[in-house]
């Protein structure tokens, strides 16, 4: 074993090794990426799911997208079909989690969460209490907004109805609003 | 008659209908309780969106390596078959060759250029980045592959008896560049024989990594062509369409014994 002694061999110079450059889709999915990875694997975080297990979906995700693109598929709202395809991962991997008797996904205990406990902002706490006992279509459709997407997204991320958002929204933020009155 | 939340909702979206939307806009100009409750509802919501991100925000893995192993991830990516619909002719060709040539290949192992078979060995690579690459943490010299995996990437290319010392189970991705130790990552090279040797292929992976140490290239460019294609990287990197004479007695890995 040796270390490689660059000085010894004899090297055209000057040595100028141009990066090859991104294909046009690479480049299109390596952009969407950097906009989107962190809303989508904070998504599946809210769906009660591991860093590990989100980072993984996220990974899926984009190469489904590169895949996706590479085909000449519709790219039409690449945001709403980047949570939908996570959402749907995300489900599926917790119905396995479920056949094989691993961890549930389950909404966090709220007097458990360590980030709940350190902070020192009781408005703050309370929404987070709220929101961690939300029903599961709620607390989706809550997180979802959160991350950006408009109402009609978040019906097509969810395969439901613009009602059922709203419904589900206007369920949301009353409970908040009622937790934070007088804070 | 008050306009219920939902309602108000998706008017602050604007998600109503338009007809709908008229009437809300006009019943708000009116009542104070519905813009009360509007202004409420978009309070609760400023409240989740900053409760939501104080919660997941912080536990992120950083988003560079995250990126690198999509990268690489795409570099070895198959599109699949029935979705090149405009190429199926093309590709049916290149499955005839490629299996014309895998016959072949497999007849005459020990005077072949060796190649790794992309389907069995796309790279896999580790999250570390750059620093942890160049600080000196990373052991340049390579984990042993355990028996067990090593006749198992001999198997998957139909090597039955490998006779020791010719072939190097080689990493296609360096650890000392980030790969893993993965079965993905690894292949049987021959050692000596061929042109294109393991040992010319050792000086390829020193020389990347001295390039991304120094900042000439960044790590995920040498990962990525690396994983395409080692014997083109060897000639970009290099500026040469034959191995250099000095890299014929390179040796830096011990072979499979």
């Amino acid at each position: 074993m040796r270390t490689f002694p660059a000085e010894g061999i004899a090297l055209p110079e000057p040595l100028r090794p141009e990066s090859q450059p991104f294909s046009p889709v690479e480049a299109e999915v390596s952009a969407l990426f950097l906009e989107f990875r962190n809303p989508l694997l904070r998504y599946l975080r809210s769906m009660g799911l591991s860093v590990d297990d989100g980072e993984e979906i996220t990974q899926e995700v984009f190469i489904a997208l590169f895949l996706h693109l590479k085909s000449g598929k519709p790219r039409d709202n690449l945001r709403g079909w980047i949570f939908r395809v996570g959402h749907n991962q995300a489900l599926k991997l917790r119905t396995r989690s479920r056949c094989t008797g691993g961890e549930a996904a389950a909404h966090r205990d709220p007097k458990m969460n360590p980030e709940e406990e350190a902070s020192s902002n009781q408005r703050h706490r309370r929404v987070a209490a709220v929101m961690s006992a939300l029903p599961q279509l709620d607390g989706e459709c809550l997180a979802l907004r959160a991350e950006g997407l408009r109402y009609r997204e978040i019906a097509e991320v969810l395969t439901i109805s613009l009602g059922a958002v709203s419904n589900a929204m206007a369920r949301s933020l009353a409970k908040i609003s009622r937790a934070t009155e007088g804070v | 008659m008050h306009i219920h939340d939902s309602d108000l909702i998706l008017f602050s979206d604007g998600a109503l209908p338009a007809s709908r939307e008229a009437h809300v806009r006009h019943h708000l100009s009116d009542c104070a309780h519905c813009r009360e409750r509007l202004s409420s509802l978009s309070d609760a919501l400023t409240d989740a969106v900053v409760a939501h991100h104080a919660l997941f925000s912080g536990e992120l893995p950083p988003l560079h390596e995250s990126a690198a192993r999509l990268h690489t991830s795409m570099a070895t990516a198959v599109v699949p078959q029935s979705t090149a619909r405009l190429q199926w002719a093309a590709a049916a060709a290149v499955v005839i060759l490629m299996g014309s040539f895998l016959a072949w290949r497999s007849a005459h192992h020990t005077t072949t250029e060796f190649a790794p078979d992309h389907a069995a060995t796309p790279g896999a690579i580790r999250a570390i980045g750059r620093d942890a690459v160049c600080s000196g943490v990373e052991n340049p010299q390579r984990p042993p592959v355990q028996a067990e995996i090593a006749q198992a990437v001999f198997h998957r290319y139909g090597i039955a008896h490998p006779a020791p010392g010719t072939y190097e189970v080689d990493y296609l991705i360096p650890p000392a560049l980030g790969g893993s130790d993965d079965p993905r990552n690894l292949w049987p090279q021959p050692y000596s024989t061929g042109v294109w040797n393991a040992r010319v292929k050792d000086a390829l992976e020193d020389r990347l990594h001295s390039l991304v140490c120094s900042g000439r290239i960044d790590l995920l460019t040498a990962q990525r062509d690396l994983s395409r294609d080692w014997i083109a990287a060897y000639k970009k990197y290099f500026r040469t369409d034959r191995p250099l004479l000095d890299h014929a007695a390179f040796v830096k890995d011990r072979p499979w014994e």
